[in-house]
Parts: C-alpha cells; structure tokens; sequence
C-alpha cells in the first residue's frame, strides 16, 4: 500500500460515512461501503504515485459520485402497489380471520356446527397459518425489492391459502345466507362470511403478487409453479384432514349397518386409519347443526336416524358413531377413557362444560339409558353390609344372606345431575329395599307397579326436578337404580337392600358379591367399598382385601375392596353349608301376614346321557386376559359329546368336533379382538341346537354394552317358537358372563325364560365344569311354598322374599294379565323388585298420592323393613338358632326312635 | 414540444433504458468469470453510452447477492483493503440465459420493427 497523506485519509473517511448515512436501512452497508472503500484506494494508487494525497482521493470520488447520488432510487412506483388492494387483502386476509379465530377459540360456534369431533390443535394451528400467511404475503407483496427466496415463499404461501381458503368457504357454504342475513337484520355476521372474503383476498393476492414482483429475474411461469407448489402441498394436507374425515364417516355407517356385506371391511378401514379416537369423540358429540335442526317430527332431538340433515349423507350419527365403537374396541363408549382433543379445551380451565353451558347436558335424564359418562359426577362413597343367616350348627341354615349397599354420588359440575347405574345381584337375589336420605333424613321407598313408579319418577325427575330414586328390574339378576337429583356440587347418598341365596356346592354355601354392572359416573380416584359381613357361621371369602374377624359369637369378614373395573370380580363369602340329607329340610318364616316355607332335598344329577353341545365364544376383546382352561372345560362334558363350537367375531368362524382336546385347541389358538354383534350368531346356534335331541346352548362372553345388531325380533322368535326349556322343565341355554358389566341381550329379553346365567365362582372353568358334570348349578334343589309348613325349622323373613321372587317368575311365565296382576300384588305387598314391580322415593306425600303410590301402604309389611342386624340383635338371633338347633336335633332323635 | 423539454423526455427515456441494461451487462461480464467491485465498474464504464456511475454499482451488486443471483467471497488484498469478488449463482446462470433469450428476442423484435419502418420509408420515397 503506498503511503496516504492525512487529508486523503479524513477525506476517504468522511465520504465513507457519508454513504454509510446514505445508505436505507435494509442495505447491506458493511458490504456496499468495503466495495466502495476498496474502489476508492484501487482508483487513487491507480496512477502509480508513491503518496497518495487528497486530490487522488477526491478523483476517484468523482468518478464514484456523491454519495447522496448512488443511495438506490425509490422503486418504481407501478399502479398495483400501494393501491387499496393491499388494504383489503389486510381486512379480509388478516384482520377477519384473527377475529374469526378468537371467536372460535372461546365460543366455538362453527367448529362445533361443522367440525366436531375434528377441531383439534392441529387444525386450529393451521387455522392460525391464514392470518399469518396473509402476512407474510402482504410484507413481501408491498416490498420494491424481494430477493427470490420471498417472491418463491410469497408465491408458495398464496398458493396454499387459496386452497385453505376455498375448501373452508365450500364448508361453510350453506351458513353464507344466514350471515347476509344477519348483516341486514342485526348488522352483525360478517365473522361468518370471513371463509368466502379469505378467499376473495386469497385471490387477489395471487394476482397482486404476479402484477408486482414477477419481471426479467422471476417470470410469471416460474411464479405460477411455485404458487402450485403451495396449492398442491395444501391440497394433499386438507386431503390428509377431509379425506380421512369422510373415509372415516362413511366407514362408520357402513360398519353400523348389520344388513351390510361390507360390514367387516368396513370395520378393519377403521382400525386401519387407527380411528379409535375419532370414533370416540363421534360417539360423544354430535356436530352441533345436526342437532340444532328440528326433526322430522319437530322434537329437536338429533339422535337417531331421523335427523334432518343437509350432510346426513356424509355424516354418520351418534348412534352409528357408539356401535360401532363397540364394534373397533370392545369396549362401551361410555367406560373408554376419552383421548384429550381442542373441542375439551376448558378442561384447561378446570372446567368440564364451555363456560356459557351450565354443566354438561345429560340427553337420556329419566330413562331407562345409561348413556355416557358425566364428567363431574362421581361415585364418592361406597359401603356394603351384609347378614349371612346361619344356623348355630355353623351351617348356612335357610341359606339366605341380605345386603345393604349405601352409595354416596358427588356432582361437581355446575348442574343437576342423575346418577344411573346397573348393580348385578348375587344369582337369584331380588331387590328388596331402597331408601333416600332427604335433609339428611332416611326415606324408605314406596313400592308400586313397575309402570307406575317410573312416570312418578320420570314426572318429579324430570319434570319438577325434586328428591327421588327409582329402584327398577333390568334383566335376570340385574338392578337399575335412577337418583336425581344429585345437587350441583353436592351429593345424594341411596341404600339399596338385596336378599340373595345362597348357592351351595360341595358343601360351601357361597354368596357371590354385587358388582356394578353398567354406571354413568366414575369412581372418585381410589375408591374402595367398605365391606362388613357377618354371619354366626364361621366365614371364608376368596377376595384378598377382606381379613377375617371373630367376636363372640359372630364371625366378620371386614376391608376395603377396589371398585374399579373387574376387580372384585366374581368374589364371594361363604359359610359352611348344611349337610345333605335324603329327607328334605323344610323351613319357615313369616313376612306380615304373608307365609312360606322351603324344603331343601339333595339334587340329582341330570341324566348322563351324551347330547350334542352348542358353544357360542364371543371373540371380542373384553375376552382377553381372561383364563379360560378350555381343557378342563371342555373335558367336564361326558366322553362323546358333539362340540359345536362358534367363535363369533366380525365373521363366525365355527368348528364342529367330538373331541373336546380338538375343540379346546382350536379355541386357545383364536385371538380376541374388537367387538361383535352376537344376535345372528346365537340364533343360528339356537336353532341348531334346540332340534337336536337334548341340544344344550353355552353363550360364554364378556360385557355386551350396545346393541349392535338393532332389534333382538329374530332371537326373540326364535326363543318362543322352540322354547329354551326342556320337556322336563330343564333349562337348555346358558349365559356364562366371564366378566362384570352390562348384558343388552338379556335387558332386551327381559321376561323370557329358560336362559340361565351361570354364576361364575372363582373361574369360568371350574364353573362351567360343575355344570357339565352335574347338569345343574348347586347340590340342593329348593321348592318354595307361599303357605306355612307345619313342623318347618324357622328361618329369617328373608326366605318369604324369595319363596315370592320365585312365585312371582312362576306366574310371570303364565303370560296372562289376570298372573301378571296377582304377581304384581304379591311383589307390591311384600316390597320386592320385580320384572313387573318397582320402589320409588319420592318427597312429599302429594307426589305419592298423584301417582296412586302410598308410602303407608301394607303396614304389615312396612314394619318389616328389611336392616342388618344391630350387635344386640346377633343376640336375639343366636337365641332363636339355638332354639332351632334343639327342635332339629329333637326331630331327629324321634325319627330314630320311630326307627 | 420544446428543445428543452424534448432533451429532458429523451434524458429520461435514455436513464430508464441503461437501468435495466446495467444489471444485463453485470451479469454477462460475471458469465466469463469472477470479478471484484472495481474491474467490474471499470469495465461497465467502458461501455459506450451505458453512463454508469460507478458508485451506483455497489448497491446494485449487494442487492444481487441479497436476491441470491450473485455469490461473493472476500480475499485479502496485499496492496489495500480486502477485495469482494463477485460471480454468477446457479440461479444467476439460470436468470442470465433468460434475460439474454430475452434481451436477444427484443432486440431482434425491435430490429426487424425499424427495418420495416426504413423500407417503408424508402417505399415512400
């Protein structure tokens, strides 16, 4: 570098910083200045002298030009930039949709309109890409000078908004009406019109962009490939969101169709697209337009197929949606744990509803549904009592037990709320009391027809919102308890009061355990059920959590037992069973004015003839994980039988076999999956099996929570016109459910008889095997006498209740009304539950004489309110057992002498 | 029409016409090879009636790098500052070929437009 003077130095600096201040911001000055700097020293040395002074530098300068001069000249103003368009692509394109999309996030009215189940986060994220995409396009649209990397990203980005935007505008097409409307009357709406002006804006955009930044260095082909780019690569994600959508929807309507051939693709589609959660979320919520339209028959009511419904051709209803979530998992809708989606986003807030719903909206309140899950509303307290009636020989005695269950439901929503649930009873039991505590007051029922206690329900629950709890029959061995209301974060404490038989086997005397069978509420976290059973007999159980206890003369079984699902499954208590003797053991009680007795004779074995068996398997996934030794099962039938095995999935697949190690293999290989509608599948059987000679059906399966299939007609018919009883009154199909839960089925079925549940004792195996050994369900057989016996050992009232259970099935089976009535007087008078009875509470004494119910009613009887003995009493009971032991044991010492 | 304001329209037309032509005589003087910012300004004054102030230049070339069509890379310079030497991107050879094709199509539109005029003219004649 050859030597600069001072002058030329300052003189370089300062036009340096000259053109440094010149320079806009946005310029790379450090790179424009060093060009310069470098241009000024080549210039200046460029004439070879050794010093180079100012005038060099001040040369080359002018060469260069004032530094004011070369500062880039303002752009071209052209007539498409900086014209109102920008602005209104900024209104339509940015503004609107920001707004929209607030409005969305807190109301949700469209998304719930159009999009429920779908708006997930994801989809509100790529909402928000609208806004800012207009953005970005407006910034890079309005720049002079936009390297190609914005013009591409521009042109991309306008490309995708004009897909986004227009199928969001052919979505919302139908509400384009109602919005101009709205404008007109209100002159509100134009949120709702915001699709369509995206559109508009997204368009004008695109030509803007290709007006103003297309030219030599970006040509208009090139501009209208990268605008495809982003158009295409929007259309395949709006594909991935719509496409699968509709896949989805139209696969669920087809896989709720029964008649359907296509059924079983249908199905495997689903679990292909792994829709689980979408079907879920469609079994919950109902796209809000569906139900805001009337019916048909003006109802409102959105459920079911008669929805009026512009897109009912593309989506599929709740009802579809629940069945055939059965259908994909297994599993109830109601008991699936609910995957978090963006339509749940007030949990965020603690809540369980939107903030401008009052709680959640309970659509089946005063029926007979179940329906699904209340978040908010849960069961916060359980306790079950329960008396084992024994005899002080330490034998089960009459062989009865009475339970008491007290359930406390917690609501923390911000509404009513009707607790509902299903409660299967011990084999045999019948409901035989209920009462509600009112102010903290014990309200015991009133017992009336079945039919009449449900509309003095349904009218003070629903109707007038006051303090009732029904109490109704739901199938063989099945409760249906309804209360409402369970105040807003409050609760609702209910007794019900069982009397069960026992079953006796192999010299046990078992009680089977309650379960819940099918509920409406959840379980407050840890929730356990605090047991307490008693019995002068020594007691023993199966169930780990109870520990066994002895205080004077009274043995308990005592300890907190899980409630959530399947635990505690198939447990029972059981004292030692009384010993087996030829002649019959009668015993009597009274209840009020009515009388009974019970003779109790060692069973007989059912001839051991070789019949031809029917074995219906559900192949759904509630199966899995339940031991079945098919084995052993199967090798309890006598030596010869014909196994008929049906393995009912999506497709029946059945075996026919006379060796039951064929059949038990071919069993264990099969796997367990989704659900299955067992309708066909058991009438086939059914039919097959009821005409050959002693044809016996075995229904074993998990619970069967929705009616898949639609209507039980055929099964029905089938039932009735080649009866399930054999000549000599001997059951011929048997219902073995291998876990807890509800049976839709049997529900449906209700009065018929001749359908046997099988208790299942520790395992389905063990259980069926008793059964094909012996062909029957206990060692005794028990005849109930609605009359005294004269010289019968006494016994608790309790076996009144089942000698008029039992009466009350005979007369049912009648099928006359003049039966049905007197069967319906005899439940009535001794406060049982019954197929044609129920127990109502209601709150004030107006409400029971509107509905012809009266409290008061059969005093007798009232006086004899079923309880669990207080300590004091087990005395009084010890006493009169000690007298029965000493009549037993006086009988006998006579019969010997009369020997 | 007077003299003055008739140079003034002819003075604008002619700015307007080299502003574009700047950028095409940039990017085929970079197509034979690299060049740094003064060679460059050199060799664009040297081209008769393109008037290019050479300071201009800088700001041009940053812009050209900015959008992509250009490269640079920074060599120490033994007799003074470091020098930026500039040549063609990918996408620069890409945009050169397009503005030559299109430079070329123009000039022969233009061309062809003219000979017919003198033909016409000397038709006239």
């Amino acid at each position: 570098m050859r030597s600069w003077t001072d002058e030329a130095k300052r003189e370089l600096d300062q036009y340096l910083e000259q053109a440094r201040r010149a320079l806009p911001p946005g310029e790379d000055q450090e790179e424009i200045v060093s060009g310069l700097h470098a241009h000024i020293v080549a210039e200046a040395e460029s004439n070879g002298a050794s010093v180079v002074g100012r005038a060099e530098v001040r040369r080359a300068i002018n060469l260069l030009g004032f530094a004011e001069d070369f500062a880039p000249a303002p752009p071209p103003v052209s007539g498409s930039q900086n014209t109102p368009g920008w602005k209104n692509i900024w209104l339509a394109g940015v503004l609107l949709p920001s707004l929209a999309i607030t409005m969305e996030l807190f109301v949700g009215p469209m998304s719930a309109m159009y999009l429920d189940p779908m708006p997930t986060l994801l989809l509100f994220l790529l909402l928000l890409c609208v806004p800012v995409g207009f953005y970005q396009v407006l910034r890079i649209g309005q720049k002079a000078q936009a390297s190609l990397g914005e013009k591409r990203s521009a042109f991309a980005i306008a490309g995708a908004l004009t897909v986004f935007t227009a199928t969001y505008s052919v979505v919302y097409l139908p509400t384009v009406f109602l919005a101009v409307i709205a404008i007109l009357v209100c002159g509100l709406g134009f949120l709702g019109l915001s699709p369509h002006f995206a559109l508009l804006a997204a368009v004008t955009a695109s030509l803007k962009l290709g007006k103003v930044q297309c030219g030599p260095g970006f040509t208009r082909r090139e501009a209208a490939r990268w605008w495809g780019y982003g158009a295409g690569a929007m259309m395949l994600l709006a594909g991935a969101f719509l496409g699968r959508a509709l896949i989805i929807e139209r696969s669920i309507q087809v896989a709720a169709d029964e008649n359907s051939p296509w059924r079983a693709t249908a199905v495997n589609a689903l679990r292909w697209l792994r829709a689980d959660a979408y079907v879920l979320e469609r079994c919950l919520s109902q796209p809000g337009f569906a139900v805001a339209m009337p019916d048909e028959d003006g109802t409102g009511d959105a459920d079911g197929a008669e929805q009026v419904h512009y897109a009912r051709a593309l989506l599929a209803n709740r009802w579809q949606a629940q069945n055939v979530y059965f259908l994909l998992s297994g599993k109830s809708y109601r008991t699936a744990e609910r995957p978090w989606s963006f339509s749940r986003r007030w949990e965020f807030a603690g809540r369980n509803s939107p903030p401008w719903e009052v709680g959640p909206v309970d659509r089946a309140r005063g029926t007979e549904e179940i329906g699904q899950f209340i978040d908010g509303l849960s069961l916060a307290g359980s306790r079950l009592d329960a008396t084992v009636f024994s005899a002080k020989d330490g034998t089960s005695g009459e062989s009865a037990a009475y339970l008491e269950w007290i359930l406390e439901f917690s609501n923390t929503t911000d509404s009513q709320q009707e607790a509902r649930m299903l409660i299967h009873m011990p084999p045999g039991a019948v409901g035989s009391r209920l009462t509600l505590w009112i102010d903290g007051e014990e309200r015991e029922a009133a017992f009336g027809g079945r039919d009449q206690v449900r509309n003095a329900y349904r009218e003070v629950a629903v109707v007038q919102r006051r303090d009732p709890a029904l109490l109704t029959s739901a199938g063989e061995d099945r409760l249906r308890l309804q209360c409402f209301p369970v105040p807003a974060h409050g609760q609702m404490k209910v007794k019900v009061g069982i009397t069960a038989p026992l079953l006796i086997r192999e010299g046990k005397a078992y009680l089977r355990m309650p379960e819940i069978a099918d509920r409406k509420f959840t379980f407050r976290k840890g929730l356990t059920t605090t047991t307490w059973i008693e019995s002068l007999a020594p007691l023993t159980t199966n169930i780990a959590a109870l520990a066994s206890e002895k205080t004077s003369d009274v043995y308990a079984l005592r300890g907190d037992v899980a409630l959530e699902e399947d635990a505690g499954w198939a447990g029972w208590a059981a004292v030692p069973a009384p010993a087996l003797e030829a002649a019959p053991r009668t015993y009597g009680a009274a209840l009020g004015e009515v009388q009974a007795s019970m003779a109790v004779t060692p069973a007989v074995d059912a001839k051991a003839g070789v019949a031809p068996l029917w074995l219906l398997v559900d192949g759904g996934a509630a199966m899995a994980g339940v031991e079945i030794d098919w084995q052993a099962m199967l090798q309890a039938f006598p030596q010869g039988t014909e196994f008929h095995v049906y393995f009912a999935g999506l497709k029946t697949e059945s075996l026919v076999t006379t060796e039951a190690a064929e059949a038990a293999r071919w069993l264990q290989r099969k796997r367990y999956r989704g659900g299955y509608d067992p309708l066909p599948s058991l009438e086939a059987a059914w039919l097959e099996a009821s005409v050959a000679e002693g044809g016996r059906l075995f229904w074993i399966h998990g619970p069967y929570p929705n009616m898949v299939g639609g209507s039980t007609a055929a099964l029905e018919q089938a039932l009735t016109r080649r009866p399930s009883l054999a000549p000599d009154g001997a059951p011929r199909i048997f219902d073995v459910q291998v876990k807890p839960g509800p049976n839709r089925v049997l529900e449906e079925l209700g009065l018929l008889r001749g359908v046997v549940s099988v208790p299942v004792l520790n395992s389905v195996s063990d259980s069926v095997g008793y059964l094909a050994q012996h062909g029957r369900l206990e060692d005794v057989t028990r005849t109930y006498s609605l009359q005294a016996t004269p010289g019968a050992e006494p016994a608790s009232d309790h076996l009144v209740r089942l000698a008029v259970a039992s009466a009350v099935d005979a007369q049912l089976e009648e099928r006359s009304k003049e039966a049905a009535d007197e069967a319906r007087q005899l439940a009535q008078r001794t406060r049982l539950i019954t197929p044609v009875t129920g127990a109502v509470v209601l709150e004030r004494e107006e409400q029971y004489a509107r509905h012809g119910l009266n409290p008061e009613e059969n005093e007798d009887a009232i006086a004899q309110i079923p309880g669990i003995p207080e300590p004091e009493e087990w005395a009084l009971i010890g006493v009169s057992a000690v007298g029965a032991a000493y009549f037993l044991l006086r009988r006998r010492r006579l019969a010997m002498a009369a020997a | 029409m007077g003299e003055a304001q008739e140079e003034s329209e002819l003075a604008n037309w002619m700015t307007q016409l080299r502003k574009g032509l700047i950028e095409l005589c940039i990017f085929n003087l970079l197509s034979r090879g690299e060049l740094y910012g003064y060679d460059l300004a050199k060799q664009l004054t040297a081209i008769p009636g393109l008037v290019v102030t050479e300071g201009t230049i800088y700001p041009l070339l940053s812009r050209l790098r900015k959008s992509g069509l250009l490269e640079t890379r920074l060599e120490e310079s033994p007799s003074g500052p470091a020098r930026r030497y500039y040549c063609l991107s990918s996408e620069g050879e890409r945009v050169l070929i397009l503005m030559n094709l299109y430079w070329h199509e123009l000039m022969s539109g233009v061309n062809h437009l003219m000979a017919g005029e003198e033909n016409d003219a000397k038709l006239d004649r």
